[in-house]
């Protein structure tokens, strides 16, 4: 061994092969960040709604509670609603009217009764967004919206039911869930 | 042995492979563990959530006995939770609160077992039911259990 440095073309390029592996471990901690992070979010979103708050259970109890408050309408004449009344039976009688011919604001205070009623069953995190649809040969067609704010978020949910109405009819009320935005609730 | 010129040079560039290797080994054992650890909790949570429905279930089969029949507000006030309903929580700490919601606010009655100390991880579950109060209406109350 002489000590001397020699340089040529032939030398391994071993740094090189490490670069690849570093950048393959990478590859593969990034792929595992995102699955697990992702696993993750799935599950709480999944979580908050199967456990707190299912839409279709949250409207079956509010279809068939009662209203709580006594509401008078002035609709020609002044009509007042019991507290004793069933909601479903309010709903119904408001659907058949409106489609009669009755205006939607002739009903505000039974309509402002059960969105707050709504607000209390799902709570500050929720946005309650009512709509009843009455179903024609052309499809659908809404009769009634009832929300408490404008729902942006991509994570709602909905559960549905039929209330009878007059003369065999039937109507779809259909109740979506999302999450609250507080500030336009006046929360925050 | 073999004395002669043919080795290669490589300190200088043994010392930078080294370092990324090293660099891509710890990377990838870092992830594993925080992979692991995550997997790990998500399995404890799911565990407890499924408690918790567990629980939920047993308590509205005790508090709802009879399918179509709304139970009174009455019965519901200071109602003290059988100890099977206990049971289904499989040992761990848990809390059953039921709670009129709609149209008073009011708690109705309350039991929980298990250490009372601060949990690291809760686990809740609730579900509104309908029940009858003294004047006739049909009130909604919320049974509300935690287990950890």
């Amino acid at each position: 061994m002489s000590g001397e440095i020699r340089r040529d073309e032939g030398g391994q390029l071993a740094a090189l092969d490490a670069m690849v592996f570093f950048a393959l471990t990478m590859l593969i901690s990034s792929s595992t960040f995102a699955y697990v992070e992702g696993v993750s979010s799935e599950h709480g979103t999944e979580a908050a709604v199967s456990g707190e708050c299912d839409p279709g259970q949250v409207l079956s109890v509010f279809m068939r509670a009662s209203v709580g408050v006594e509401v008078t309408l002035d609709l020609g004449g002044e009509v007042t609603i019991s507290s004793r009344e069933e909601v479903a039976s309010c709903l119904s009688a408001e659907l058949d009217a409106i489609v009669g011919g009755c205006s939607v604001d002739q009903f505000d205070p039974l309509n402002d009764a059960l969105l707050m009623m709504l607000g209390k069953l799902v709570g500050m995190g929720y946005s309650a967004h009512l709509s009843a649809y009455r179903t024609t040969d052309d499809g659908a067609e809404p009769i009634l919206v009832l929300e408490e704010a404008g729902c942006v978020s991509e994570n709602r949910y909905s559960g549905s039911c039929e209330v009878p109405g007059l003369g065999g009819s039937a109507y779809v009320v259909v109740l979506v869930l999302g999450p609250a935005l507080l500030p336009e609730l006046g929360l925050v | 042995m073999k004395a002669d010129e043919d080795a290669v040079g490589g300190f200088f560039e043994d010392l930078p492979v080294l370092i990324f290797v090293l660099a891509g080994v710890s990377v990838l054992v870092c992830s594993a563990v925080w992979a692991e650890g995550e997997i790990a909790q998500e399995r404890s949570c799911t565990e407890l959530e499924f408690a918790a429905e567990m629980l939920l279930e047993a308590a509205c089969a005790d508090l709802f006995p009879e399918e179509g029949v709304l139970p009174t507000v009455d019965s519901l006030n200071g109602y003290n939770l059988s100890e099977g309903v206990l049971e289904a929580a499989g040992g761990r700490g848990c809390a059953v609160a039921v709670r009129e919601c709609y149209p008073a606010n009011e708690l109705l009655s309350s039991r929980s077992v298990g250490d009372a100390a601060i949990p690291a991880e809760v686990a809740s579950a609730s579900r509104l039911m309908n029940a009858i109060d003294g004047q006739g209406l049909t009130v909604v109350v919320e049974v509300r259990v935690c287990v950890w």
